[in-house]
């Protein structure tokens, strides 16, 4: 669902990400972790069409997302550390205007927006201005908001900011049930006992370059310990 | 999809609009009645000065229209280089811009989406006051009909090509910098604006003009068309102007064929405007996008410093401010570009001579002088003083949230703009006399209203940064244009009438008697109770801007 393939990105004289090549298929959970300035955000970007590369390409279902980006962004749900909303719209017409931006028709859009609100339970906020929710339920609705038009490929970074518990468990749950249904998961986070929670896939970036990549299943043992072992050992 | 996109977009300016007006009822109320009463003022001062160059002055119809096309190549080359400006950070530099980037929409629906915002936005209150200078205009040739279709057909027109300039120029500019450098493409483009503006008012002098003109005596109000620089048909202010010549004339074919040329060429930069961004955005934004990363990724060893001791508060606001300033590219950009208006204009003062026999003309032209000087600081002061405390952002929370009370906070921003306005103010005041003969005597008075002028403007700019505070907006350029940026230039404006009009009496006086004149010393009480009213009131206004619940 999104491939990788020998991806660079040079800033003048810094290299920020350098041949990165990875594929997330379709089923995948896959954590991208790394330390802060590894290169996480930067691909990510590249992934989002936000930055094109200084080399190499991303295909999102088959379509390079730098070629042909409008195709490529059919297939995707983009979910930033720092999402941008629109204050003075409701969630509701926060999520059609997403949905209509898909092309979605009003049946087609009211289901996901149905669906996707009652996942994250922001239904009874639906009707509120933006501006008066709080940072967990804007949250909610971004993920929301990223489901509406059933993407092939989630990428998110840092999902869990600001999510209470009982968000970052609804999260967890859904995010394997999203996978389980076809699409693929790209997620850069932080905590390792998440990705070890939800994902099937891991990578490690450093430097810009990807120094780890295994199943998750690997560390099935011992749990988080030995991912946290491993993290420390190829960052450090 | 883009019907749903600007209409998304309407639907929020509207809202945001009259969530301003529910919310801030007082604020509202008293921008209204800022623009009304500017507006009023705008509509008599056109009608006055119609009336006084066709009757008193007696200059004729030809030469009166073509000072008309000269008044609208200035307004359509200052809104071409601001939309510049604008265009950038709404369109590039722009956390709306980026998230619609993210979605499978065309670039060049979102460079029209982004485009249409920033021209609705800083586009209304503009028209309001162009609709009152049309109106005076009207009034005076009792003809509302031509002015209602000057506005429609030729004013709108010439923004809406301005502002589609403004926007090819920066496409272009982003993608030439793929091949030069960035510095270089601005420099370059900056060359043939300065370039292009300079050659049209070098080949349009009023002054040889008139002199053409009379030779033509007493046919001044015929078409003289003859006497035109051709290179003129290509600027859209000049048939702006010919549609209202041609309207007073009763020429309804002329009128008509200058509209739509006026109207054919807006749209023909409205449509190659898109077309180039159909082609160019999508690499625009990543180019920009780039630009800023790279930026980043080449920031190293950049240090705070360490202060102790008791000038280590203010002197660390002093130094963020300072550092946050140099390091934003908007900011250091415009800056850039006006100190160097500043020394072109002082050039030129220094350069120039007027040697008038005519008392009245010469404080006349003194006191245009002063006004011009007084415009560059209040510019300076709405542009980087009037966003300071919006800048402050979501982080005055920390300040709010520290051991310190929000006065110090204040005068950390007022203080550097007082400083620098004031050190402008008395560079332009030494200058202003210069071009005048026996001009040493008025300098002392000159430098007095210049520091006023440097006090006096950046505290109007702070009492609405304050009254208008915003610190949802980051942006400075869109702090700097927004609707209580207007309000503060339009009021720092009515200051500077005041003012000017000190500066008339005062230099009449002088130019009166050459020897024996005696600075009346009212003026300086008359200048210090403005001063300190000022201060009080940018004082009350920022304190209680950061004060206020978050």
């Amino acid at each position: 669902m999104l491939e990788l393939v020998s991806l660079s990105k040079k800033f003048g004289s810094f290299t920020a990400v350098d041949d990165l090549s990875l594929k997330v298929d379709a089923g995948d959970v896959y954590g991208f972790l790394g330390p802060n300035g590894a290169g996480k955000t930067t691909t990510i970007k590249m992934v989002a069409t936000l930055l094109k590369p200084t080399s190499g390409k991303v295909t999102i279902n088959g379509f390079d997302a730098h070629q042909s980006p409008e195709t490529a962004k059919k297939f995707l749900s983009y979910v930033p550390d720092q999402p941008f909303l629109y204050d003075k719209l409701t969630g509701k017409e926060f999520l059609l205007f997403v949905a209509k931006m898909y092309m979605m028709d009003e049946s087609d859009a009211e289901k996901g927006i149905e669906e996707a609100s009652s996942i994250f339970e922001v239904k009874p906020w639906l009707n509120k201005r933006i501006e008066d929710y709080s940072q967990g339920m804007r949250q909610r609705l971004v993920l929301a908001a990223a489901l509406v038009h059933k993407p092939k490929l989630i990428v998110i970074d840092e999902p869990m900011v600001g999510l209470d518990p009982k968000g970052a468990e609804t999260f967890k749950a859904h995010i394997r049930l999203v996978a389980e249904n076809g699409s693929a998961v790209f997620m850069t986070t932080h905590q390792l006992s998440l990705a070890k929670e939800v994902c099937n896939r891991v990578g490690v970036i450093h430097n810009g370059r990807l120094v780890y990549e295994d199943l998750m299943a690997v560390f099935s043992g011992d749990g988080v310990a030995s991912l946290e072992k491993k993290y420390i050992e190829l960052t450090s | 999809m883009l019907k749903h996109l600007v209409g998304t977009k309407l639907h929020l300016l509207y809202l945001e609009g009259g969530e301003r007006m529910s919310r801030h009822l007082m604020r509202s109320v008293f921008s209204f009645l800022t623009f009304a009463l500017f507006a009023y003022l705008t509509f008599e001062v056109v009608k006055f000065t119609t009336s006084y160059l066709i009757l008193e002055a007696k200059v004729g119809l030809f030469v009166f229209y073509r000072l008309m096309a000269l008044a609208f190549f200035v307004f359509f080359a200052i809104i071409s280089v601001a939309n510049v400006l604008v265009a950038f950070a709404t369109v590039f530099r722009n956390i709306e811009a980026e998230f619609l980037h993210t979605l499978p929409i065309k670039p060049v629906e979102i460079f029209l989406a982004r485009f249409l915002d920033s021209f609705l936005y800083s586009s209304a209150l503009m028209l309001i006051l162009v609709l009152a200078a049309v109106s005076g205009y009207g009034a005076f040739f009792k003809d509302p009909v031509t002015a209602i279709l000057g506005v429609l057909l030729s004013i709108l027109p010439l923004i809406l090509s301005a502002a589609c300039l403004g926007a090819i120029v920066l496409l272009l500019a982003l993608k030439l910098s793929k091949e030069i450098s960035i510095k270089t493409a601005v420099v370059v483009l900056s060359l043939i604006y300065a370039g292009g503006t300079y050659m049209y008012i070098r080949f349009n002098n009023p002054f040889t003009l008139f002199t053409e003109v009379m030779k033509y005596y007493p046919h001044i109000d015929q078409y003289l068309g003859a006497l035109d620089p051709k290179a003129d048909y290509l600027v859209p202010s000049f048939w702006s102007a010919n549609f209202f010549y041609f309207a007073a004339t009763g020429n309804v074919a002329g009128a008509v064929l200058s509209a739509l040329i006026v109207c054919g060429i807006a749209a023909l930069l409205f449509v190659l405007m898109l077309r180039l961004a159909g082609k160019y955005y999508q690499e625009a934004y990543w180019i920009a996008r780039h630009k800023l990363f790279e930026r980043k990724a080449a920031r190293s060893g950049e240090g705070f410093g360490v202060t102790a001791g008791k000038r280590a508060r203010p002197v660390s606001l002093l130094k963020r401010d300072f550092l946050l300033f140099v390091r934003e590219p908007s900011q250091t950009f415009h800056f850039a570009v006006m100190v160097i208006l500043i020394g072109v204009f002082l050039f030129n003062l220094f350069e120039m001579k007027i040697y008038l026999p005519d008392t009245f003309i010469v404080s006349a032209a003194f006191t245009l002088i002063f006004a011009f000087n007084s415009f560059l600081i209040v510019a300076f002061a709405v542009r980087f003083v009037y966003p300071m405390i919006s800048l402050e952002g979501e982080s005055v929370w920390f300040l709010r949230s520290s051991p310190m009370k929000p006065e110090r906070l204040f005068y950390s921003k007022l203080v550097p703009g007082v400083a620098v306005l004031s050190a402008i103010g008395i560079v332009l005041g030494y200058a202003a006399p210069s071009p005048f003969k026996n001009f040493r005597g008025l300098v002392p008075e000159s430098v007095l209203y210049g520091l006023a002028g440097g006090i006096i403007f950046p505290s109007v700019a702070m009492v609405f940064g304050g009254a208008f505070v915003d610190y949802t907006e980051k942006n400075p350029v869109r702090v700097a244009s927004s609707h209580g940026a207007t309000v503060s230039l339009l009021i720092s404006l009515g200051v500077m009438v005041i003012l000017s009009s000190m500066v008339f009496s005062q230099s009449f006086k002088y130019f009166s008697v050459h020897t024996n004149f005696r600075f009346d010393t009212s003026v300086i009480w008359t200048l210090a109770g403005i001063g300190t009213a000022s201060v009080v009131l940018a004082r009350y206004f920022g304190g209680r801007a950061l004060r206020m619940d978050l």
